[in-house]
């Protein structure tokens, strides 16, 4: 060991070792890891007849793509995002009314879903729907769709009640101040 | 001063920050534009997973207002005259709704105007409101969702190397010493 060449060779290839092994440690503790990507906090709104918003978050700045259709088993229609984000908003147009929808996200060659199944959304129309938030346990997806939450509370289109005062305590739940204000104000007979 | 001749619904705030768990308050304001009314049915739609509606107070517009708050993501609110021939004409409170935040994230505040009415005092009692004039509120609990600061990209590269870069620093003087 009393050769310096051999001396210095040797700390050359320790040190190269060493480096090897401190980088790859440090990437594989704080680099970015495939679970970065997973959508979370996946949330649609601004429900309309022919438009929603899709928003969702991911650890790292990711360029996704919502691939969407009215059947589970086909996702025929693509939104892409322009730019790589951790804040993902997406408007999803030219949707058609009182529709079922449903949707994966796609980053780079992997796809994300609802724990096996698409997310859904139904847009507006003649009945009233509410979006589902779904959390996101994103797997790989499969072919089930989830069950659209319905309105409990009453549109006010389906008021039969032709009582004034029971219409009063229907208020919401199938009848409206316009029914009511209505039978006050329908003329009457006079024999 | 302007007046909006259309009759809308509207709340009396148009941005909301809340911490999460907090409660906060938001009004229903009712603007008749250039009607007389006689009744109002407010339905207010919002994310259930950010936010949760815990009571609705009676404003002074209509003598009386009922609610129902028992569908989450929706509160209805009607108010009414308890005279037909009388109306109201000047814009004011419907109700306050009370919400508690749920989680930290974002959204909005709207009026499902498919289903909510501003009742005119005619003999058909028309429905006047114009849609397009309601208003919505939008609502940040937290820091909106976002978990961390935005970072530069510059920095986050030069931390990433210069990090093992000093570890190899000090191994090779330490070899240095050593051999």
């Amino acid at each position: 060991m009393n050769n310096p060449i051999l001396k210095k060779i040797l700390a050359i290839v320790v040190g190269i070792a060493v480096f090897a092994i401190l980088v790859f440690g440090y990437f594989a503790i704080f680099g970015t890891r495939a679970a970065d990507f997973e959508p979370r906090d996946v949330i649609v709104s601004n429900i309309e007849k022919n438009s929603v918003r899709a928003t969702w978050a991911t650890g790292v700045d990711s360029q996704g793509v919502v691939e969407y259709g009215t059947t589970p088993t086909a996702l025929n229609f693509f939104a892409p995002e322009a730019t790589k984000v951790k804040t993902h908003t997406i408007d999803l147009t030219l949707l058609s009314p009182n529709t079922t929808y449903y949707f994966d996200i796609r980053v780079g060659d992997t796809k994300y879903d609802n724990g096996g199944v698409p997310w859904t959304f139904t847009t507006k129309g003649a009945e009233a729907s509410v979006a589902t938030t779904p959390t996101a346990t994103p797997t790989q997806a499969t072919s089930q769709p989830t069950p659209i939450q319905r309105l409990k509370i009453s549109d006010g289109t389906n008021c039969t009640e032709t009582d004034c005062a029971k219409i009063k305590t229907l208020f919401g739940k199938g009848c409206s101040t316009q029914d009511y204000f209505l039978c006050l104000k329908k003329p009457t007979t006079t024999p | 001063m302007f007046r909006a001749e259309a009759a809308s619904l509207n709340f009396d705030k148009s941005t909301a920050t809340v911490a999460n768990g907090a409660t906060f308050q938001i009004s229903v304001t009712v603007d008749p534009g250039s009607d007389a009314l006689n009744s109002t049915d407010a339905y207010v739609t919002f994310d259930s997973t950010l936010l949760k509606a815990t009571e609705v107070s009676a404003g002074s517009m209509f003598p009386t207002v009922s609610n129902d708050i028992s569908t989450s993501g929706k509160v209805y609110i009607a108010g009414m005259v308890d005279d037909p021939a009388s109306s109201i004409s000047t814009t004011g409170t419907l109700a306050t709704i009370t919400f508690q935040a749920l989680k930290d994230g974002s959204g909005t505040l709207s009026f499902d105007c498919n289903t909510s009415k501003i009742i005119k005092n005619d003999i058909n009692a028309s429905n006047v409101i114009t849609c397009s004039e309601n208003g919505t509120s939008a609502v940040t609990i937290g820091s909106g969702g976002i978990s961390e600061l935005p970072q530069s990209g510059v920095f986050d590269n030069v931390v990433n190397i210069a990090i093992p870069g000093m570890i190899l620093l000090i191994f090779g003087g330490i070899f240095r010493l050593l051999l």
